[in-house]
């Protein structure tokens, strides 16, 4: 039994991401690096289990910066491991540091019974964990939930009067925020979910990975919805940039990956290539408060 | 007679052919819509669709020639993912695509055709992303089907992405507009660049576009129209392609204080112009939702045209886009083309804008 988990997790080590063959010793130099890389994170997860401890992928990184070389390689290596002995990060005694933010009031029931609310009191607070099973249900009624991409909009998002629950993952979302948004779309099947991002390839990429979920199924949210917020809306303005050669080839990929039936998303990619252009949803310049009403305004628009 | 969602999603290009107005849009299908409808019939009726490609089109042109005493067209379009994808169209309508790979490894953008008079070298030229203009030559063959041998390109000094091209035969020379505002005319031959013609627009902020939208040789190849942004705003330019001289630009007299740009033919960004047969007319396709006849001769502007969302029959508004009906596109259509037989003997127009409309104008006593 045991040798047979252990063969499926080589095989996994060889044919997942990199198809790479990790062998001893090895033949290249990469190999030998990624060899090292398994082998200092298996001991250093081995010496925080036995301590009983559990430490933030982050920790894990710092632990040794020079042969990590970058945090990405730290969470690949853990998303492996996880997925090879089909455990949580938090069983293999690594957790993702929370990133993700949120604004509302949310109250999480623990499959042992335990309930916890969750109250913003009007400011933006981290995503909580929760473990496996849980619950959540909304302690004020909302009318739509709203992903954004960056936490400038969503603390200028914060005043507004709408009824809305806020997410944002700062970015690229981790995977707590991802599993967050897929506990509520599971729990809470009638409240729309919106995202909002920059007017630009990553901006759209940003959103594929709510909805897509890279592929987990338990980080995905595949009714998240486009508001009919659009590039077209930001012409006139000042926040308005070429499309670099760079961005132009992102919006070939992202028509390529776009599911056909996500005519929103495939509508602005080709929108941003045609034009020429990118926008930043540029919270800076907007002194007035115009973008928080124009947001409001997009985001009811797409409720109709 | 306006189909308003005449496509899936947005249409970026039109040609005109004898027997097609055909159109290019962001839901990957070409659409080939009959010329010979009367004002009585429906163009909904009367159009043919072929599915392309599933990341969409966004440029279309269109070559028309004799072919063993039949009339026949060639079709290009250009995907997002960066192919170009042609087709022939025989004098029955029977519509084809053709298996013409033209270096398939790069990614293309803007396309255009060129007919030589002789019939021996037609020429097809496309532009890329990173600035290139890629030239070919081609020969109808005895089955009726184009072969392609590479001409020449035509490198960017800029590396600026190369946003539109136009050739002339009677000049013999090529003009590509990039994103960073400049134009090179190109000696076609040669593929030698011969002026550089840098934009008046807007300077010093990353954030004031000044890309070239479209570029266009009068049909005698004497005057080159450039459309470019100048920040929001939208500038058409004329230059002498003899001498590379400018010889003015089309404005409308503004009486609002609050520009200090001044001189501009729209007030917003200008996406395709086009000039009519005789080479008399300019018309001009403006995000402002106007498409403007100009006088090229005397550089007034001899007429408006406002599209509003009213054109179009009711249930086809597309609402979603705040009723913008931003035109994207404009092509002079020669007289006689639309309407059937006996049909206009004036110019007409076809325009193409943002509510996914089709509008087909004809000149009533002068436009």
């Amino acid at each position: 039994m045991k040798s047979k988990r252990y063969n499926t997790f080589v095989d996994k080590l060889l044919t997942r991401q990199t198809r790479r063959c990790v062998t001893f010793p090895a033949d290249t130099k990469a190999e030998s690096n990624r060899f090292t890389q398994c082998i200092r994170l298996i001991s250093l997860l081995i010496e925080n289990l036995t301590l009983k401890n559990t430490v933030t992928r982050r920790d894990l990184y710092y632990q040794d910066v020079q042969l990590f070389k970058s945090q990405s390689v730290v969470d690949s290596l853990i998303e492996l491991f996880t997925q090879c002995m089909n455990i949580t990060g938090e069983e293999l005694g690594a957790i993702a540091a929370q990133k993700g933010l949120m604004v509302g009031d949310v109250t999480l029931h623990c499959p042992n019974g335990v309930l916890t609310d969750y109250r913003c009191f009007g400011n933006a607070m981290l995503i909580p964990r929760f473990g496996n099973g849980t619950v959540i249900t909304l302690i004020s009624e909302v009318d739509y939930i709203l992903i954004v991409e960056k936490e400038a909009v969503l603390s200028q998002l914060i005043k507004s009067k709408e009824k809305r629950l806020l997410i944002c993952g700062k970015g690229y979302a981790d995977v707590l925020t991802k599993t967050f948004v897929n506990l509520l779309s599971r729990c809470l099947p009638d409240v729309p979910i919106l995202g909002i991002a920059d007017f630009d390839p990553y901006g759209f990429l940003i959103l594929e990975n709510y909805r897509s979920g890279k592929g987990h199924l338990d980080q995905s949210c595949p009714h998240l919805q486009y508001t009919k917020a659009s590039i077209l809306h930001f012409i006139k303005g000042s926040s308005i940039l070429n499309l670099t050669l760079r961005d132009f080839k992102k919006c070939v990929k992202l028509l390529h990956t776009l599911d056909l039936s996500n005519l929103r998303a495939r509508q602005e990619v080709q929108r941003l290539m045609v034009l020429g252009k990118k926008a930043e949803l540029d919270v800076i310049k907007d002194p007035d408060g115009e973008l928080v009403h124009y947001i409001d305004r997009m985001c009811r628009l797409s409720l109709k | 007679m306006v189909p308003g969602r005449s496509h899936g999603s947005d249409v970026y290009a039109v040609t005109v052919t004898k027997q097609h107005t055909v159109t290019a849009s962001g839901d990957g299908f070409l659409k080939f819509w009959k010329n010979s409808v009367t004002e009585v019939d429906a163009p909904r009726d009367n159009v043919e669709s072929v599915f392309i490609d599933k990341t969409g089109l966004h440029h279309v042109d269109s070559f028309q020639d004799t072919f063993q005493n039949e009339r026949m067209s060639l079709i290009a379009t250009v995907t997002f993912s960066g192919r170009i994808v042609l087709l022939r169209v025989t004098q029955q309508g029977g519509i084809e695509r053709l298996d013409v790979d033209l270096e398939a490894k790069s990614t293309y953008w803007a396309v255009r055709f060129l007919k030589d008079h002789l019939g021996k070298a037609h020429k097809l030229a496309a532009t890329t992303p990173c600035g290139v203009t890629k030239i070919w030559n081609f020969e109808i063959g005895d089955d009726g089907v184009p072969s392609f041998t590479v001409h020449g390109e035509v490198k960017s000094q800029s590396g600026s992405f190369a946003t539109c091209l136009d050739l002339n035969s009677e000049q013999n020379i090529l003009a590509t507009g990039y994103q960073n505002g400049d134009v090179v005319l190109t000696q076609l031959d040669t593929a030698k660049a011969v002026y550089t013609f840098r934009s008046f627009g807007l300077k010093g902020s990353s954030q004031s576009s000044s890309s070239v939208r479209c570029v266009r040789f009068s049909p005698l190849g004497k005057i080159l129209s450039i459309a470019s942004d100048s920040g929001s705003y939208g500038t058409v330019t004329l230059y002498d392609t003899k001498y590379g001289e400018n010889v003015g630009s089309l404005t409308i007299p503004s009486h609002s204080t609050s520009t200090s740009v001044g001189a501009y033919a729209h007030e917003n960004w200008v996406f395709e112009v086009d000039f009519n047969e005789s080479g008399e007319h300019l018309a001009t396709a403006g995000y402002d939702g106007k498409v403007r006849i100009w006088n090229v001769e005397t550089r007034e502007r001899e007429a408006t045209l406002n599209l509003s969302p009213t054109d179009v029959d009711d249930e086809d508004i597309v609402e979603e886009e705040d009723g913008l009906c931003s035109a994207v596109g404009v092509k002079f259509i020669p007289p006689g083309v639309r309407g059937g037989a006996g049909g206009d003997s004036n110019d007409g127009l076809v325009v193409i804008s943002l509510d996914r409309g089709i509008r087909w104008y004809r000149e009533a006593g002068g436009i």
